[in-house]
């Protein structure tokens, strides 16, 4: 016996609205969003701003060591 | 008890001590036992053949007590229908077992009830009424009429009188209790029947006698117009009251298998779904047995719908109904289940919208109908909509019907009958009760927004913040002078453009911002800050421009640029790092800077980029809803347009315009500091 057939004659239950079958691309989508900015905000990373390289470990034992003009201004110049 | 009729002479038997009429199963005598003995009321006209599952003598339960059908009357309504009243003999009490169109309801009277006057009551009226219980509940009034006994069988606990006319209200609570009140005759006392509406398997019916041969039922379910002699073929005979032939376009009077003219429809009805057709719907298969086509008085202009009459015996009747080539499936609700709320009509737990209020009206019929229908007839209709379902009120000065429609697809329509090869009219607008193709984005997207605002908040608390490295004092020298040559193998001095600070500390996974703040005055500067990893050598560079001019044009002071600027750089190995700035400017002399280095700094920019992403599908999906609720309710005579559509498009634009701003007010931050 289903809960339709404990109801009264002539009682018929209002059918609700179903969810579009675009909910659930939009949930998807949602999720990925927010989940996305959530991990953006939680690894605190950036979105591709900085250059990054290293300084060679014989640049660093050379005379003057990170502060190489050399290093600077031949083999690495920063920046854009 | 056993006695002899007095009209025919046959032996009679009285098998129950308390039933006080008892139909002469020879002659049809009403025979009556009195405390002065036997007497004729008068003779009862044959039965009306009907196809019923219940039959004399048989037993049933009603919860834990039996009964037994010990005796039957045929009523006629005075709008023409005919219903059965049976007669249900419990231990100690009598129960009136109505049967009308697949329902069943069965009453037991209550003594010493105070009754309003007949004259008090209408459709709709609400009466409060004690049930068999002795609690007391609020009915609503469905039906005020008239009726008079035509037929009987079996023992009765009553004075039949044959032909004895009757006047009754029909009420009910919209929780499966019902209420007859009997006036009677004009003169008589009121008694009141109070009771339930069943279906057949809350009453385990079971035995009685076999069913006398059905000479008279309308067994052929074909007859031959009296008009045009063409053949109508019958699918509900026991249950009409009216035919409409197809062929001449004639309504007719169905009459114990008698087909008698009425009139002739100015219109000739043309149902898209012929008659006869068998759909399956939800509730089983049905078969379609008339067509009506009305049409709604909207502001003066009529506009045409049909509905489709659809019956089988076990489900009762139900409807089919296309409006603009959008289709309903209608089911008929209790009188009393519909409650007013400050919202409109609540039913199961629904709040349904005043839609439509309008005169209805009949333009042509086809097929067979349990009701006497009739061309020109009019109701006053109600639509109260919470899409796909619809709940309708038709209302005359007599009666009140409610109705469930709940909204099917033209193509389901097409599944439902099969093969059958319909030509179903074109869609056009949306229907009272059409779903919003958008339902349950906008909650998806509610939430959404809620949670990245959740976590927008949580971050932007949590976020620390903490200052590692400041230096306010850096020179800019006015050019960046190439060093002097030195000899070779030796490191040439720092320039004098380019700054180290002393090796300082960072924290590892902590994004770093770097602050700059100049004393530029009609003057640019160009930064590229370094952080260098004192243990790995590893480096990350950014780099920043500022500007700042200002004047004094025709008396007013004006500025543009900025002197600060900030860079974030992601998270970095966590250890002593040293800053290099290799700076430039414009402009003669020295100018000045400070640069400030924190951790944890809270990214409004990304924040302001969510929000306008989760905007843009708030703004679409908005635009959608709202055209559609418009298109909605530009068809309808009474309510207003429901705000939430609205209320989305307002947030799908506050958000999309917020996000922008946020994005340009991180930009502008970015680029040059105030």
């Amino acid at each position: 016996m289903t809960a339709d057939d404990k109801r009264p004659p002539d009682h018929p239950v209002v059918p609700r609205p179903k969810r579009s079958l675009l909910a659930p691309f939009m949930l998807v989508f949602c999720v990925l969003v927010v989940g996305g900015y959530g991990a953006l905000a939680y690894t605190q990373r950036e979105l591709g701003t900085e250059d990054r390289d290293q300084i060679p470990s014989s640049v660093r034992s050379s005379p003057g060591g990170y502060r190489s003009y050399s290093f600077w201004h031949t083999g690495y110049h920063g920046g854009k | 008890m056993k006695t002899t009729c007095p009209s025919c002479g046959a032996e009679i038997e009285f098998r129950y001590d308390d039933s006080f009429v008892r139909v002469c199963s020879h002659c049809r005598a009403a025979v009556a036992r009195t405390d002065r003995g036997i007497e004729s009321l008068g003779k009862v006209a044959d039965l009306v053949p009907m196809e019923s599952p219940l039959r004399l003598f048989a037993d049933g339960y009603l919860g834990s007590q039996s009964f037994i059908l010990v005796g039957m009357a045929q009523v006629r309504h005075a709008a023409g229908g005919l219903t059965q009243e049976w007669y249900a003999k419990f231990s100690g009490s009598w129960g009136w077992l109505a049967e009308a169109q697949g329902r069943y309801y069965m009453t037991f009277e209550v003594e010493g009830a105070q009754l309003p006057p007949l004259e008090s009551l209408a459709a709709g009226s609400q009466v409060e009424l004690p049930t068999m219980l002795g609690a007391k509940r609020m009915f609503t009034v469905a039906e005020v009429g008239g009726a008079k006994y035509v037929a009987a069988n079996g023992e009765l606990p009553f004075k039949l009188v044959p032909d004895g006319f009757y006047r009754f209200v029909d009420l009910s609570d919209g929780q499966g209790n019902f209420a007859t009140i009997d006036y009677g005759a004009p003169g008589d006392s009121p008694t009141l029947y109070t009771g339930q509406q069943l279906s057949l398997a809350d009453l385990h019916i079971s035995g009685g006698e076999v069913a006398p041969p059905r000479d008279e039922k309308i067994s052929s379910t074909r007859l031959a117009c009296p008009n045009c002699n063409a053949p109508i073929d019958l699918r509900a005979p026991e249950q009409s009251l009216r035919v409409a032939c197809a062929y001449c376009s004639h309504v007719l009077d169905l009459q114990q298998g008698t087909l008698r003219v009425l009139e002739k429809l100015k219109l000739k009805a043309d149902p898209r779904i012929p008659l006869g057709s068998v759909g399956t719907f939800a509730e089983g298969e049905m078969t379609v047995i008339g067509y009506v086509q009305r049409s709604a008085d909207i502001e003066g202009d009529w506009y045409a719908f049909d509905e489709y009459l659809l019956y089988e015996p076990t489900i009762g009747f139900r409807w089919l109904v296309c409006s603009d080539g959008h289709w309903s499936y209608v089911q008929p609700v209790a009188t009393g289940a519909a409650e007013i709320s400050t919202k409109g009509i609540k039913y199961d737990g629904v709040n349904f919208r005043l839609f439509q209020s309008a005169t209805l009206r009949v333009d042509t019929v086809v097929g067979e109908f349990y009701w006497q229908v009739k061309a020109g007839e009019t109701v006053l209709g109600e639509d109260y909509v919470a899409p796909p379902a619809m709940l309708s009120h038709e209302s005359t000065e007599g009666e009140e019907n409610w109705s469930l429609s709940t909204y099917v697809k033209p193509s389901a329509v097409e599944q439902a009958f099969g093969k059958a090869q319909l030509v179903l009219p074109p869609t056009s607008g949306i229907a009272p009760n059409q779903p919003d193709p958008t339902q349950g984005v906008a909650s998806v997207l509610t939430l959404s927004l809620l949670a990245l605002i959740a976590l927008g908040i949580v971050f932007a608390a949590l976020a620390p913040e903490v200052e590692k490295y400041s230096n306010t004092s850096i020179v800019i020298p006015p050019t960046a002078a190439a060093p002097e040559a030195v000899p070779e193998g030796t490191e040439p001095p720092t320039p004098a453009n380019v700054f180290f600070s002393e090796p300082f500390a960072l924290d590892a996974d902590k994004n770093i911002d770097l602050r700059f703040n100049t004393s530029l005055s009609n003057d640019w500067s160009y930064v590229v800050a370094s952080l260098v990893n004192v243990a790995t050598g590893d480096v990350v560079s950014v780099d920043a421009s500022m500007e700042f001019y200002s004047g004094v044009e025709e008396g007013e002071y004006w500025t543009e640029g900025n002197q600060n600027a900030h860079e974030v750089v992601g998270p970095v190995p966590g250890g002593q790092y040293v800053l290099r700035l290799e700076t430039q400017h414009g402009g003669g002399g020295e100018a000045m800077m400070s640069v400030v280095v924190r951790q944890g700094v809270f990214r409004a920019r990304y924040f302001g980029l969510a929000l306008a992403v989760l905007g843009l599908p708030f703004l679409i999906f908005g635009t959608w809803s709202y055209s559609v609720e418009k298109r909605r309710w530009t068809n309808s005579t009474e309510g207003k347009m429901p705000k939430t559509p609205f209320l989305i498009l307002i947030g799908g634009f506050a958000l999309v315009l917020g996000g922008i701003v946020a994005i340009l007010k991180a930009i502008a931050e970015s680029s040059s500091d105030s």
